[in-house]
């Protein structure tokens, strides 16, 4: 059937290249113009499984109290008091603006802030603005700062301790907001930047503006990388148009693709076919993949024009030699992407069939289009570039012979370097830190450390207290005890900078039904004292209770503000936080359920289940390349032979990340793809290639002929790729980890197919069929 | 002819000042006093309601009021009483049970929510005629209903305007039906509708449905069990009444 196909393929772009090329654009261009209909979703919660235990508490919080995730605009100069009219007067600008924002909930800050106060006139209780505008004199000020000297809790939250900076919260109306927010924040604070430092920080904000980050500093580093391929090639093939070839086929299959995602999602409306932030690496991806089919056509057809001398037979040639190994690297890497189906994360199978239809693509293209192309295009026989081989070619002869000479040499290196690699994946540490996802001066980071060392910090833990007795019940005294006792403990934590719950507002009323006196700054001993209070601040129009208890009084949050932490310390403070509920709350409190929830939290287990999917589908991935190569070589040894290096390659990169102290996350484990990708893309060139020559010369020279012929393709093709370590450059750290680990994937993978692989089938070739 | 009937009575309608119009409806007959049990359902915007009753004595067209809460069992005992004065402030205060205070009302509290519903403390206060610029919108003579814009003149007030349908139930007998109270923004913040009961010739008020278009929070108020005329004096309208419900 491949013969068949094969032929007519050949007779399409010989006999008719100029309709081969029609035809494949006409196609191409059908596709692609799907592009338009690509839908964007920046929010990366949405990324996240419904089904994971943490999430589903968290999403029912957001239900019942709004949202719990918060942006902060911190807003002052160093050592330089805040608290005067002037800079008041900006910071009720700046509250206003927000505050006139549809997408805002509710802004807090030093000069919106709810003052429950007592009359002294008539010993009401009035719940005000804490200043009022215009500020007409000092006097105003003055009791600003009595009443939040007298209320430090509220003051910690609203102003730095040094009284420099104000912190502005801000509360959006919804989690799809989050992109537009951070961008209007921005604008609204562009024109302060001159008279002020401003820092931007909380989990809302980071989901908001990560993800445009994201897709600036991958469409300008890829486009430094595609330059830099573009030289790499160049330098190497010594011909422009050879490599505006290549590109072009890069270009069209990567058109095709995005208008194969836009057609999909225009089809079916599937939430999968979303572009979402962990689709920015698509690219990257399949213009290495679609780069290896380009190389791998070119660098032979150079090779056989040398030797044949015509176009047309070198272009036969070529497209003989190559069409099974094209087929096959196509074939087993889109079944290796296929895998991703089974990630839990719903646009991971998006991106699986997509790059899936982007490499089938390419390899299309690469059949029709590219050899048509060459076929109607004047090679200059006699130009360096095709009579005398380039230096990796000369470079390959010599390698082929050493590892001819020294196949055990070579092969007990390969062990020892993949053994060494197996005791690095011991020193591996699976940690999520945001801030360490942005290299020093980076804006998030920055303002990160800034509001962690001055502020509230950036992140948050939740709590959600339910009391089984009933509705009203929270509010019985012995409960909202149960809930002191857990802000008592969390306050003690080294990293929470506050905790707010339903006590704050009972323990404040208290306070100033009781004449102000600090004394009852307590939950009061009586339901009835307590239901009077609710009552009185229920009244209130300013009032609202309903982000700290339900409107059957039956459960609350608490809400606890934590300074940035890892992910590697979540586990040890889950199970801290829960021995303290076990042994101090329900060993006295049989009414009340505490659980734990929050960002942070449900990010664990995400990774954990990303990174637990990703490892299945490498064993899946590698369980289809054998199934397949085994089918095609027809041997189920050459099956074997051909995932070996790829197991090795995956164990070295994994391994590496330990040795280099490169945490594991769920971004760094999807690069498994990647290296499985590529990797049997060279382990299939070669193997194929080694069948090829044993059938028509037999065994003499074997692994020398073949490192000769493709050898140079593999090394130039992993060479141009790692052009994407540009990637290096980005402020983004799992950016810049991922384009160092590309590099280091293309060096594993193309070395361990021309030694570790060639040294095995070159010390058992007598035993292979 | 007929035509030119209907215009003449446009012209007739039309020829009754706003403000003519809000005297008709304030100087609707009113009992002395009265006395009834009102249920309150609160709904909010996830359609979760909570049920209150309280005990109401008003007196003079409810210039003298008090309220007590019966139900739920954790409010009981809380209660309210307004005096309105025309020269000074009117007075409010609430009486805690738990802390054995009162608190007091001030008069710049009155946007506050009475209790927690959709009615503010303004809401529960007699408008005062020559605190409002009065405009007729629309007159429909079929169906006797005048539409009535009632803004605030320099008042302190929650709103910058009414819209209250009046329907002229029976000859010189006017009630607000429905109202529309817009926002200091000129935004819709709160729709009411009322109605009435004839009890010994009096119209008295038997339901109200008020709901706050912003918050999307409603509030159902029921009035039963309401006596007229039971001749209270004006002292036992006093501080020291609410401590004990009737």
């Amino acid at each position: 059937m491949f013969e068949k196909i094969k032929n007519i393929l050949t007779k399409l772009y010989t006999n008719y290249p100029i309709s081969t090329i029609v035809c494949s654009l006409i196609l191409t261009i059908i596709i692609s113009s799907g592009a338009p209909y690509v839908q964007q979703d920046d929010d990366m919660t949405n990324l996240l499984p419904e089904d994971i235990g943490s999430r589903q508490i968290f999403d029912q919080i957001q239900e019942d109290y709004g949202l719990t995730e918060y942006m902060y605009v911190a807003i002052g100069n160093k050592n330089k008091n805040i608290l005067n009219k002037n800079d008041l007067d900006a910071i009720s600008n700046i509250s206003n603006q927000f505050e006139k924002l549809k997408i805002v909930d509710e802004v807090i800050s030093i000069t919106n802030l709810d003052k429950i106060s007592l009359d002294p006139e008539d010993s009401s209780i009035v719940i005000d603005d804490i200043i009022k505008f215009p500020i007409l004199n000092q006097k105003q000020i003055n009791d600003v700062i009595t009443y939040l000297n007298d209320n430090k809790v509220i003051k910690s939250r609203v102003i730095s301790q040094k009284e420099d900076y104000a912190n502005i919260i801000i509360i959006p109306e919804s989690s799809d907001d989050y992109v537009a927010l951070s961008n209007h924040i921005h604008d609204i604070t562009e024109t302060y930047n001159e008279d002020y430092e401003l820092h931007f920080g909380g989990q809302a904000y980071v989901t908001g503006a990560v993800p445009g980050m994201v897709k600036e500093e991958v469409k300008v580093l890829l486009i430094f990388g595609l330059l830099l391929m573009s030289a790499i090639l160049l330098i190497n093939l010594r011909d422009i148009k050879a490599v505006i070839l290549i590109l072009f086929i890069i270009s069209t299959s990567l058109a095709s693709m995005f208008g194969f995602m836009g057609w999909i999602y225009r089809l079916t409306g599937s939430s999968n076919f979303y572009f979402t932030m962990m689709n920015t690496s698509m690219p990257i991806v399949l213009l290495t993949i679609a780069n290896s089919d380009g190389v791998h056509v070119v660098s032979r057809f150079f090779k056989e024009l040398r030797k044949a001398k015509n176009t047309k037979t070198a272009v036969i040639n070529t497209m003989d030699s190559l069409f099974i190994p094209i087929f096959l690297t196509s074939i087993t890497t889109s079944a290796a992407f296929m895998m991703l189906i089974f990630s839990p994360v719903g646009s991971m199978i998006g991106y699986g069939f997509t790059i899936a239809f982007g490499i089938m693509w390419a390899w299309f293209l690469s059949n029709t289009l590219l050899p048509a192309l060459i076929l109607l295009l004047n090679w200059n026989i006699n130009s360096k570039a095709i009579s005398k081989p380039s230096y990796i070619e000369n470079l390959m002869n010599k390698f082929g012979q050493i590892v001819t000479k020294n196949p055990k040499k070579v092969l007990y290196g390969g062990i020892l370097v993949t053994i060494l690699s197996i005791m690095g994946l011991f020193m591996i540490t699976v940690e999520v830190q945001y801030t360490k996802m942005f290299k020093k001066g980076n804006i998030i980071r920055d303002s990160a450390e800034f509001l962690d060392e001055n502020l509230m910090g950036n992140v948050n833990i939740l709590f959600r207290v339910t009391s089984d007795a009933g509705p009203e019940s929270l509010k019985e005294p012995q409960n909202l005890r149960s809930i002191e006792r857990i802000h008592t403990y969390l306050d003690t934590m080294e990293n929470v900078t506050s905790t707010i719950s339903i006590n704050d507002v009972v323990k404040q009323l208290h306070k100033t039904i009781m004449d102000n006196n600090h004394t009852y700054y307590t939950i009061p001993d009586s339901i009835q004292q307590i239901n009077n209070l609710f009552f009185l601040y229920e009244m209130n129009d300013e009032s609202d209770v309903s982000s700290l208890i339900n409107y059957d009084a039956d459960q609350g949050i608490i809400t606890t503000l934590m300074k940035t932490f890892s992910t590697i310390e979540v586990p040890g403070l889950v199970k801290n936080i829960n021995n303290f509920i076990e042994q101090d709350i329900y060993k006295h409190n049989k009414n009340l359920t505490v659980e734990l929830t929050g960002i942070m939290i449900f990010i664990v287990d995400f990774m954990w289940l990303v990174i637990k999917s990703s490892a299945m589908s490498i064993a899946l991935s590698i369980a289809v390349i054998l199934l397949i190569s085994t089918l095609f070589f027809k041997s189920w040894r050459y099956g074997i032979m051909s995932i070996i290096p790829l197991v090795c390659a995956v164990f070295l990169n994994f391994g590496l990340m330990g040795w280099f102290g490169i945490e594991l996350t769920h971004l760094t484990a999807l690069l498994s793809s990647i290296i499985i990708g590529v990797g049997v893309d060279f382990t299939i060139h070669y193997i194929s290639e080694y069948q090829k020559i044993k059938r028509e010369q037999g065994l003499d020279n074997i692994s020398k002929d073949t490192i000769d012929n493709v050898g140079y393709a593999i090394i130039l093709d992993a060479w141009s790729n790692m052009a994407f370590g540009a990637l290096l450059l980005s402020t983004i750290i799992p950016l810049a980890q991922i384009g160092g680990l590309m590099i280091f994937a293309m060096i594993s993978t193309s070395i361990g197919a021309l030694t570790f692989l060639a040294a095995i089938l070159e010390i058992f070739k007598l035993k292979l069929k | 002819m007929k035509i030119i009937t209907t215009l003449l009575l446009i012209n007739y309608a039309l020829s009754l000042e706003g403000l003519e119009l809000a005297q008709l409806v304030d100087s609707r007959q009113t009992p002395k006093d009265i006395k009834s049990i009102n249920t309150m359902i609160l709904t909010n915007k996830k359609g979760k309601t909570k049920t209150l009753e309280l005990m109401s004595m008003s007196k003079d067209n409810s210039e003298k009021q008090m309220i007590w809460f019966l139900k739920p069992a954790k409010d009981k005992g809380i209660s309210f009483l307004k005096i309105e004065y025309e020269d000074q402030d009117d007075f409010m205060t609430m009486w805690l049970p738990g802390f054995s205070r009162f608190k007091r009302i001030k008069s710049s509290q009155k946007s506050d929510s009475f209790m927690g519903s959709d009615l503010s403390f303004e809401d529960l206060t007699n408008r005062t005629i020559s605190d409002y610029n009065y405009k007729i919108l629309e007159y429909n003579e079929s169906e006797k209903w005048y539409q009535l814009e009632s803004i605030p003149k320099e008042m302190e007030s929650e709103y910058s305007k009414h819209i209250t349908k009046i329907l002229e139930i029976e000859k010189g007998i006017f009630l607000a039906i429905e109202e529309h109270s817009y926002d200091k923004e000129n935004q819709l913040l709160k729709t009411k509708k009322f109605d009435f009961q004839n009890i010994d010739s009096y119209y008295i008020m038997n339901k109200l449905e008020v709901k706050n278009v912003q918050k999307n929070h409603s509030t159902l108020l029921t009035v039963n069990d309401i006596s007229l005329n039971n001749n209270y004096e004006d002292s036992k309208f006093i501080q020291r009444s609410l401590k004990i419900i009737p």
